[in-house]
């Protein structure tokens, strides 16, 4: 029933688990058959090995008991038969006339001599030879008529007759029934044993044939004793010897070879049905198992009737007649019950047959119950397994419906909780994942408005400067309307003029191996300062520039731009980041902050303008007021020559002040030659110092142009020239050179005045810092010089040994047309 | 006024602390017109200097002084003097028009705040005025 539904997802689910679960798949059927198989028809077989070996030693042990009882049956008959004729013959012996006979010719023979003896004996056995018409006085003798009678019993012994008669103690023939025996028969082992042995002595001779008909023969003798118990005669009687015993011993067979023999204790055939009688036979080992003292059976190879298979022979020694036997010829008599191995091992090997059958019977309905059950098994585990490959393949899948009432049914409700279980938690991760890619999509266009959002331009290169992100600000900076520009690089965008992004491209070539990563790239704090009270004029720190220090043009517009590292993801390639901020309004604004910090707040930068020219201006109010009231002209010439010199002073303090002062914003930029503006410098400077103990030396290389606002450029090496020639109080030697290099243009001075300290030259660019006393210096020079080199890309550096004197170099980027 | 008082009286004599030379003769040539007595420093370690050594410290009956010098400047040197001489009375003459400074340094006790450059009829009025005022002694 449940096999259609069962085994149609098993096919339909099949394709991908087949792989993994086909070989399994049958195993366990198998697997069960085959233990059941094992389990049933291993003790089946060994039962039936078992009871095939007992059955058949039980068998052989009852066959053996039948075999011997019929052997002591039979041996048993032949001795009462033996007996019977021994009884019969004394009788016959103990009769007068054979006694008589016997006695007369005892006496008759005693009293001739030897010669006579002999004569009458020859006559005798002449007459018995070649007898006479009724002359053969020997057969119508009285003896020979008892015998003839004896023989006339019906019995089978007197039908086995082959002779019976009668001779005295020398062996001379007495009486008979035929001509069979010799007329003399002295030689006979049995006259002599029975002559010379004791009372009643029996004997029964060995097999033997008859010369002519080669009849197995077998000869009794019984004693004839005479008057004082003493033999005189012997009675003789031969047996065909198969004839006597054959009706005790053939009539006795069973099945179709089963039959009773006799044999003596030399393996000599007495009576076989089959054998003939006086056969030898062969196996000596044979005969000595079959002549024990006690009837008894055997298993043993050989039959003696020529097989060489096993077989069981039942023997029994004829208890009686053996004490003759062996008296008369040292031989036993022996019947022995035998049947041929064939016949008798074939209820044997039909009990194997049907041992086997039922065997191989067993085998196959376990097989076949055992498949049956295994099926019954393994089908609803089948199902299990099925249920839990699509389970495990993520397919939902209803209950399972299992009623074994046994494990099997445990293991299916287990794997419906399990799968309900799965089914909820998967569920719940669902929505877990539903949620999480909520929130991702959420997170990602959070950064993504944010980077959309930013008013500057965020653009992320790969390795190969191929960009990877822009945001909506870096679009409008290239004002193109493309939807992406990813894999681009920046110079296959098409933008006019290409030179800036050259140069950004090349910048961001050369920081691909050195960025720094963002996180170091943060503006110092600004804190909030409060006012103490202090000298104004005194160093204090101003926002720096540096921040801000690459810059570049593109349409009309400045803006400043920053590399930083990017770090995705651990050990992932290199990526960097160009920032770029429109500070086309700030470098505006700075041109104003750097004139509003000049005038800063008349607080500050007035003030310094007003101490450079309220200390002349003291002096000379001072002076001239002296003046006025002094009448001595002396002193009034004195005073007066100190007026004029303050006001010397005050003239070249505005002088500096003036070129100070004066906005760069009113000039427009051009090129500039740096060489003229240093002239110019110099005019200026030693105009101011009023001094005529400053030597110049001037090496000048021919210069490219630079880009900048002419008047600014000079103010820069005016305020290092003022400087130095302040630094030299007057007195020393100026070496001024330039030269071009690499796309730059680099000017030097170095001046032999007094040098910086090491502690200053940290501070020696912050405004309003100065070693000068008091009127010689505002201590915005050099602040000046930072802020307009660091305006025009260049670079400005110091190196200053105390005692000799010190060497500004600056370096401006050259203007290539 | 017989020369003897005057020499002897704390209210005649002018301590002038300032770096320019100039300035100290011009302030000098002024004060001594009116015979007050002069004692110049050129900075304010140089007036500390002086005014520890000797009675200067009791018997200066004003200070003028500069801010702007070298070494010890003038709001060091006030902050000194005004610590360890509460009661002489001090004027800043300065060529450095801070509203923010004056203001600071009168609150420390500073006597007045004059700006350079100075008529001679103004600075001998605040002259005069400082040393004809009780001398101060130490309320803060």
């Amino acid at each position: 029933m449940d096999t259609i539904p069962a085994g149609l997802p098993a096919l339909k689910g099949g394709k991908m688990g087949t792989l993994e679960s086909k070989g399994a798949k049958a195993g366990l059927k198998n697997k069960l058959i085959w233990t059941m198989l094992v389990v049933g028809a291993l003790p089946l077989i060994l039962a039936m090995i078992l009871s095939y070996f007992q059955g058949t030693k039980s068998l052989q042990g009852v066959i053996g008991a039948s075999f011997k009882a019929l052997a002591y049956e039979t041996s048993t008959k032949i001795d009462l038969l033996i007996q019977g004729e021994i009884i019969a013959h004394d009788r016959l012996t103990s009769n007068n006339v054979i006694r008589n006979s016997v006695l007369k010719s005892n006496q008759r023979l005693r009293f001739l001599d030897s010669l006579q003896k002999g004569r009458v004996l020859a006559q005798e056995k002449a007459d018995w030879e070649n007898p006479k018409e009724n002359t053969n006085s020997l057969y119508y003798e009285d003896s020979s008529k008892v015998l003839k009678n004896f023989l006339k019993r019906k019995t089978p012994s007197a039908l086995a007759t082959r002779a019976l008669f009668i001779s005295d103690s020398s062996g001379v023939l007495r009486g008979t029934v035929n001509n069979f025996p010799e007329f003399i028969t002295v030689v006979n082992p049995a006259t002599e044993k029975i002559l010379n042995g004791e009372k009643g002595t029996v004997f029964i001779g060995s097999i033997y044939r008859h010369p002519k008909s080669e009849t197995p023969l077998v000869q009794f003798a019984f004693p004839i004793l005479g008057d004082r118990e003493k033999p005189i005669g012997v009675l003789h009687h031969i047996f065909d010897a198969r004839e006597l015993f054959s009706g005790s011993i053939e009539p006795i067979t069973f099945g179709d070879t089963g039959h009773v023999m006799m044999i003596d204790s030399k393996g000599v055939v007495i009576d076989c049905p089959i054998l003939p009688t006086g056969f030898q036979l062969a196996d000596p080992h044979l005969v000595q198992s079959v002549t024990g003292p006690d009837p008894d059976w055997i298993k043993i190879k050989g039959d003696g009737h020529g097989g060489k298979e096993i077989s069981i022979i039942g023997f029994s020694p004829l208890g009686l007649t053996r004490e003759i036997t062996s008296r008369s010829t040292g031989n036993d008599w022996y019947t022995f019950a035998w049947q041929s191995s064939d016949e008798l091992f074939a209820p044997m090997n039909k009990l194997f047959l049907w041992i086997s059958t039922a065997g191989l019977v067993s085998i196959l309905l376990i097989g076949i119950m055992g498949s049956v059950a295994a099926k019954k098994i393994v089908q609803p585990i089948r199902r299990l397994q099925n249920a839990a490959s699509r389970i495990g393949k993520g397919e939902k899948v209803g209950s399972l419906e299992i009623k074994t009432g046994d494990e099997i049914e445990a293991l299916a409700n287990e794997v419906n909780l399990m799968n309900e279980m799965l089914q909820k938690s998967f569920s719940g991760l669902e929505n877990q994942v539903r949620e999480k890619t909520k929130e991702v999509r959420y997170l990602k266009e959070y950064t993504d408005s944010i980077l959309m959002s930013v008013p500057d331009a965020v653009v992320i290169f790969d390795p190969n400067l191929k960009i990877e992100y822009s945001n909506v600000a870096f679009k409008k900076i290239i004002n193109k309307d493309v939807a992406s520009f990813q894999g681009e690089s920046i110079l296959n965008l098409g933008l006019d003029p290409i030179e800036p992004w050259q140069t950004l491209y090349d910048v961001l070539k050369k920081d691909l191996d050195n960025v720094q990563p963002i996180a170091t790239w943060a503006l110092g704090d600004q804190g909030n300062e409060r006012y103490i009270a202090k000298d104004p004029l005194a160093p204090k720190e101003s926002p720096s520039l540096q921040s801000m220090q690459r810059t570049i043009k593109l349409d009309d517009k400045i803006f400043a731009y920053k590399v930083f590292d990017l770090v995705l993801q651990e050990g992932s390639e290199k990526h960097i980041g160009l920032l770029l901020r429109d500070v086309t309004e700030e470098v505006g604004l700075h041109d104003q902050l750097a004139l509003a910090e000049k005038l800063s707040g008349l607080g500050t930068l007035t003030a310094g303008i007003a101490h450079e020219l309220n200390n002349p201006l003291v002096s000379i109010m001072g002076f001239t007021e002296v003046i006025l009231d002094e009448k001595d002209p002396e002193k009034i010439k004195k005073y007066a020559k100190k007026v004029f010199d303050r006001s010397k002073d005050m003239a070249s303090v505005i002088l500096n002040m003036s070129g100070y002062i004066r906005a760069p914003s009113t000039a427009d930029k051009k090129e500039v030659d740096i060489n003229e503006r240093i002239d110019a410098a110099i005019e200026i400077a030693i105009l101011a110092t009023y001094s005529d103990d400053i030597h110049i030396e001037k090496s000048f290389s021919s210069l490219p142009p630079i880009f900048a606002k002419s008047e600014e450029i000079q103010q820069v090496f005016l305020n290092l020239l003022t400087n130095s020639v302040q630094a030299m109080e007057g007195k020393g030697k100026l070496i001024i050179s330039t030269q071009a290099q690499n796309g730059s243009v680099v000017a030097k001075i170095s001046d032999t005045g007094p040098g910086i300290p090491k502690k200053y030259l940290t501070k020696i660019y912050d405004p309003f810092f100065t070693t000068k006393e008091q009127g010689k210096g505002t201590g915005l020079g050099l602040n000046i010089v930072h802020q307009l080199v660091v305006k025009y890309g260049g670079q400005i550096d110091v190196t200053s040994k105390m005692g000799k004197g010190t060497t500004f170099s600056i370096m401006f980027p050259a203007h290539l047309v | 006024m017989s020369l003897i008082e005057v020499a002897s009286s704390t209210k005649g004599k002018v301590l002038i602390i300032d770096d320019e030379a100039d300035v100290r003769e011009v302030l000098r040539l002024h004060l001594e017109s009116v015979n007050l007595n002069v004692i110049e420093a050129e900075n304010g370690e140089e007036a500390i200097k002086l005014m520890k050594s000797g009675a200067n410290l009791l018997q200066v009956g004003l200070i003028l002084c500069d801010i702007r010098m070298p070494k010890v400047n003038g709001v060091e040197a006030i902050e000194y003097l005004k610590e360890n001489a509460p009661s002489i009375p001090i004027i800043v003459v300065t060529g450095y028009p801070d509203s923010e400074l004056a203001v600071s340094l009168l609150k420390k006790g500073v006597k007045d705040y004059l700006v350079k450059p100075l008529e001679k009829e103004k600075l001998l009025a605040k002259v005069k005025e400082a040393l004809s005022s009780e001398q101060e002694f130490d309320y803060v």
